[in-house]
């Protein structure tokens, strides 16, 4: 299977901090990667990096075939990213949004106005082109960001916490949303607080302390660990951290 | 094809940039109105104070009734003569030398001419540089004369009647009125386009949208440039509102090229825009974005740029710190215009200079942009 990222002894340091410790693991082209961890296990900063937004201490790291230290301009424009924070204009319209955010990945006005049509239909947004983003709800602000960041086609996507907030239900459309963009041959790389969620991945990588602890298909890691589900995998790893919260 | 994406990239930028602009309307409304109101404010206030203004007086006439008519206004509270002079000559040294605010000039046979005809004329000289307040002085007059000719009039069948002819004349000191105008421009427009493009960036820091910005390809010259052209567009029509508010309200006239003065105006609203852009690439909230526009630009701009105080009072080194303020080059420059009537050839080193620091301006707001989060 093609490698879409490939990374190896991978680290961050800040200062005598070691927010991320020499990790190394590869994903598969059209897989759905879950990269679970607590809060301040490492993995914002280890995804900032194959983003290109964090410069690695140490470690090597390939996405989309470019390195992550010297070709990061190449890899921006084949990949896209949702952050937790929310990461679309409130004060301008869905198609505005839409429209910025083609132009950035410098995609001709033609296709935009094609393609936004089509992802406009599927979200069921076809009447709220003209919506500004604020007055959305927050379930339909979060797919709209997460078609938005798909926009361009990009080989990866890059979702960190994309759900955070919302009920389950709303995060069961958002996952469909998931599912069709991994069918288009996307590969979906996404960050998670939800144990419901690591369930829906492929395979998943569980941070503690900086360190990947377990990387495998979430069946695999269950039975490992003669567990029923994901959450008990989680918590029989998560509470050998040293570390603190945040 | 790569010069195609960036122009691409920066008109899909520079159109969200305008949508922000105009849907949010309190930031209009301060782009808008606040240098409209500032510009009255200073204006008006920096021009009130009209008692015991020094007049000179040519009575080549000399008659009872020329001096009566002096008296009367020498007796108001608005007017102090301050000597009798005996030609034109006089009258405009007094003028060169800064001394005058007006002249009442009587023509020979004042008296004569009221008790053949009922009228006489007076000329009143007055120095242009009081701007608005040339109209009330000259309202102040017309009360004046009024009250003196019903009381003549009252045991008199002919009613008199004393038309005083208003002429104004430049005052080469500028030492009054006229001379605040440029400066409260100057800082005016600072302070709109400084204080708002210092939020432009940091803005986008605090909702999380940066990050999806470092994330995509669109490049930090992109992003800066497309920020800048909306709100220049804004600052020239703010320039082109406080013109008009100058000449028509405020009554400057406007001795020097106006397109000149426009030009240099839009290359100060740039470097304004300038170093407010490089404000918000350097601070990461719109707090502290504003406090570092309003005590690290704001202030110097107000107390050393030759606004408030002359340049004259500041320590040659001071002098040439000073003077990489924008705000500094521009309002000598609009003085030499606006009151001097000077040409290209007396600004043209501001000119230069703003623009030169403006590019840099720009080159480190792009240096420093951080391209990636630390």
């Amino acid at each position: 299977m093609e490698k879409v990222i490939e990374v190896e002894r991978l680290a961050k340091k800040f200062g005598s901090f070691t927010a991320v410790d020499h990790i190394s693991f590869e994903v598969y082209r059209g897989e759905i990667f879950g990269f679970l961890g607590a809060n301040g296990a490492g993995k914002t900063t280890a995804m900032r990096m194959l983003c290109g937004l964090s410069k690695p201490s140490f470690g090597t790291g390939r996405v989309v075939g470019f390195d992550i230290s010297r070709e990061t301009e190449k890899i921006k424009s084949r990949i896209g990213y949702m952050s937790q924070k929310f990461s679309l204009y409130e004060t301008l319209t869905v198609r505005e949004n839409i429209r910025l955010y083609g132009g950035i990945y410098g995609m001709s006005r033609a296709d935009i106005r094609k393609k936004m049509d089509l992802v406009l239909s599927d979200l069921g947004l076809s009447e709220e082109r003209n919506t500004l983003v604020r007055l959305l709800p927050q379930g339909v602000k979060q797919r709209l960001a997460f078609s938005v960041a798909t926009f361009h086609e990009p080989q990866i996507v890059f979702l960190d916490e994309p759900t955070g907030g919302v009920d389950p239900a709303v995060r069961r459309m958002f996952w469909e949303l998931i599912y069709q963009a991994a069918a288009n041959g996307i590969t979906v790389f996404v960050t998670t607080h939800y144990m419901d969620e690591a369930e829906y991945c492929d395979r998943v990588s569980i941070m503690v302390d900086g360190r990947i602890e377990a990387l495998d298909t979430p069946s695999a890691l269950k039975q490992r660990y003669g567990v029923p589900g994901m959450q008990e995998v989680f918590y029989l790893l998560a509470r050998k951290a040293q570390r603190k919260d945040g | 094809m790569k010069i195609k994406t960036f122009i691409d990239q920066f008109f899909a930028f520079t159109q969200k940039e305008f949508f922000h602009i105009l849907r949010d309307r309190k930031t209009l409304l301060v782009l808008i109105v606040l240098p409209i109101t500032q510009l009255l404010i200073f204006g008006f206030a920096l021009n009130s104070n009209l008692t015991e203004m020094p007049t000179a007086v040519l009575d080549l006439s000399n008659d009872p009734l020329s001096r009566q008519v002096v008296a009367e206004l020498d007796a108001s509270t608005t007017f102090h003569v301050i000597g009798r002079v005996n030609s034109m000559e006089e009258v405009d040294e007094l003028f060169k030398a800064g001394k005058l605010s007006q002249a009442f000039v009587f023509m020979p046979g004042f008296e004569k001419s009221i008790k053949q005809t009922g009228t006489g004329n007076m000329q009143v000289i007055m120095d242009a540089s009081l701007g608005i307040n040339s109209s009330t002085l000259e309202s102040h007059i017309l009360v004046i004369l009024l009250k003196f000719q019903q009381r003549m009039n009252a045991d008199r069948e002919i009613p008199i009647q004393i038309i005083p002819e208003v002429k104004m004349r430049y005052n080469p000191e500028l030492s009054s009125a006229f001379h605040f105008v440029p400066g409260v421009i100057g800082i005016v427009l600072m302070l709109v386009c400084s204080m708002m493009a210092s939020l432009a960036i940091v803005k986008e820091k605090e909702s999380g949208t940066m990050e999806v910005l470092l994330v995509s390809p669109i490049r930090p010259p992109v992003i800066i440039l497309a920020k800048l052209v909306p709100y220049l567009i804004v600052g020239m029509f703010n320039i082109v509102i406080i013109l008009l508010i100058s000449v028509f309200i405020l009554k400057v006239p406007i001795a020097g090229n106006i397109i000149l003065l426009f030009f240099i105006g839009t290359i100060f609203t740039l470097s304004s825009l300038a170093l407010g852009i490089m404000v918000s690439v350097l601070t990461k909230t719109q707090r502290s974005a504003i406090i570092v526009s309003i005590a690290g630009l704001m202030l110097p701009a107000i107390v050393m740029s030759g606004f408030i105080f002359p340049l004259d009072v500041l320590s040659p080194a001071m002098r040439v710190v000073v003077h990489c303020m924008p705000v500094t080059l521009f309002i000598s420059a609009a003085r030499n215009i606006m009151i001097k009537g000077l040409g290209m050839v007396a600004v043209y080193r501001e000119l230069i200079w703003m623009a030169v620091i403006t590019v840099v301006l720009i080159v480190i707001s792009i240096k420093c942009f951080k391209n990636r989060l630390s």
